[in-house]
């Protein structure tokens, strides 16, 4: 286990006072009963509205003046740069180089979980839109004009940065380690991914302009500014402000393709929960006839993998549209068109809780190994000791098993309740009727119920 | 006596139980869809009823 910081199978639960599958009757329970309590008790939308307030001018400027954007920017483009370096030239040994880490561990789970507390935390540190916008700027310098930009066309929306986040995913858990079996990513392919990432994303920057593929196709972009929605701070108008939590969610989904970034988000932490534990035998059995059929072991894995993950985002978007259908036999109903986008916000705190719920044990243990012997020798190679810390080790008991177990039930409970407040908000603002709003979540309480129980269903089946 | 073991083993579907486990995890899934169905079906004759009188 020390030598594999990717093998996201947590420990094996032993202390657990019921079965395991008693806290999915127990959550679904909770979900229950909330459902009944948001019917009896919240009767008007309260979360279409902001309530923006802004906050201090002096301490907005300070957060949001061109001086501390750039510093952040600056910040932000040196750890990639250094990340890349890393990779590389560091060690080839996944454990020991900072690359992997600092890209899969500290940003990819950290800026999600601080955006959803504070707001768009990564924007600032965003090292691609910090480029171009330096590009953009010189240009201007130079041309004495702002650089003309192709139209970008609106139906493709989001769509990008989907893709993207299932590429991204698929780069660490299928191409770098299927079924367990390390077999392509290693600090050197992730510095390679990350240095075509930039090219790509830098060209389209220029294509498009860098707040629009920000917006728009810029895969962490996107995927940390979707947490950041259900965050306390944001800023409008260039100032900084709060804001009512989760309100900011309402607005997100409006784009095309917004529903395929949160429902690829589920999909792939569900894969990635799966692949070693519910879907083993599945992608085993998968495996062994393409191996057979004389497929290259690697390339059927690979594909075995690919396969599954796809179905996974097929199988979360179904169970989505399934609840939204169940919404349409309510009198009074807006289209689906409106209902399918409409209501795809509510899925965010359930992304955000599966990624807590999987990788909660990860982070705990490899931020140890980030904080101590990766910074002082990022490179891997037993060369330097910046901080004292290179011959650390990481504590594998600085959290129990049991303590692991219930904050993945509680992150899953939790992110459903808030699911579940966000669909009966936005059903109190489609329907006239407040009886009706809450007739019409039913399905949605049955998707909350479903994603719940899969959930603690993959996180029992990888621990067990 | 100490041939039964692996014969009970054999016979008894126990060591696959791990397997059916997910059928837990199913049933409040269940039992929430068919709260749903029943109740539809339930608010649907009302209004039948309602109509006809």
């Amino acid at each position: 286990m020390s030598w594999l910081p990717f093998a996201h199978a947590l420990l094996a639960r032993q202390d657990l006072p019921v079965p395991a599958w008693l806290f999915a009757w127990a959550a679904s329970i909770v979900l229950i009963v909330s459902f009944l309590a948001l019917a009896a008790a919240w009767r008007k939308p309260r979360f279409e509205q902001l309530h923006w307030r802004p906050l201090g001018a002096g301490l907005s400027r300070a957060v949001v003046s061109l001086p501390a954007q750039i510093a952040t920017g600056a910040i932000g483009v040196l750890l990639l740069g250094f990340a890349i370096y890393a990779g590389l030239h560091g060690t080839e040994a996944p454990d020991r180089n900072f690359a992997l880490t600092f890209i899969f561990v500290t940003c990819w789970l950290g800026f999600p979980v601080l955006s959803a507390i504070l707001g768009d935390v990564f924007r600032p540190f965003n090292p691609w839109r910090a480029v171009g916008r330096a590009a953009g700027a010189g240009f201007a310098a130079v041309a004495g004009r702002r650089p003309a930009h192709v139209e970008y066309p609106e139906k493709v929306g989001r769509w990008p940065a989907a893709i993207g986040l299932m590429a991204f995913v698929w780069l660490e858990v299928v191409y770098g380690a299927s079924g367990g079996v390390a077999v392509g990513l290693n600090p050197h392919s992730a510095a390679v991914a990350a240095s075509v990432y930039s090219v790509y994303t830098l060209a389209m920057m220029a294509l498009f302009g860098v707040e629009k593929w920000c917006e728009r196709g810029e895969v962490f972009s996107v995927y940390f500014g979707m947490f950041s929605q259900l965050g306390y701070f944001g800023v409008q108008d260039g100032r900084l402000g709060r804001r009512r939590p989760l309100s900011a969610a309402t607005r997100w989904a409006t784009l095309p393709g917004s529903a395929a970034v949160v429902i690829a988000s589920i999909a792939t932490t569900s894969f990635d929960g799966a692949q070693e534990g519910a879907f083993k035998s599945a992608i085993e059995w998968l495996f062994e006839r393409l191996a057979n059929a004389g497929m290259d072991l690697t390339t059927a894995l690979r594909l075995t993998d690919t396969v599954f993950m796809v179905l996974c985002f097929l199988g979360v978007g179904l169970v989505y549209l399934l609840g939204v259908r169940g919404m349409r036999s309510v009198a009074h109903s807006p289209s689906f068109a409106k209902l399918r986008v409409g209501f795809a916000h509510t899925l965010i705190p359930i992304a955000l809780a599966y990624l807590v719920a999987h990788y909660f044990s990860l982070f705990v243990f490899q931020e140890q190994a980030q904080f101590t012997y990766l910074l002082s020798d990022p490179l891997g190679n037993g060369t330097t000791d910046l901080f004292g810390g290179a011959s650390a080790t990481i504590d594998y008991t600085v959290v129990s098993a049991a303590a692991i177990w219930y904050v993945q039930v509680g992150a899953l409970v939790a992110g459903h309740v808030l699911g579940l407040t966000l669909a009966h908000d936005r059903a109190l603002a489609y329907w006239p009727d407040y009886r009706d709003a809450s007739r019409s979540q039913y399905w949605m309480l049955a998707v909350m119920v479903a994603f719940t129980c899969f959930g603690l269903y993959l996180l029992s089946a990888g621990n067990g | 006596m100490r041939g039964r073991a692996p014969i009970l083993a054999s016979m008894l579907p126990l060591a696959h139980l791990g397997h059916w486990l997910w059928v837990f995890y199913v049933i409040p899934v269940l039992i929430v869809v068919v709260g749903i169905l029943v109740s539809g079906h339930k608010a649907k004759r009302r209004e039948e009823r309602g109509g006809d009188g």
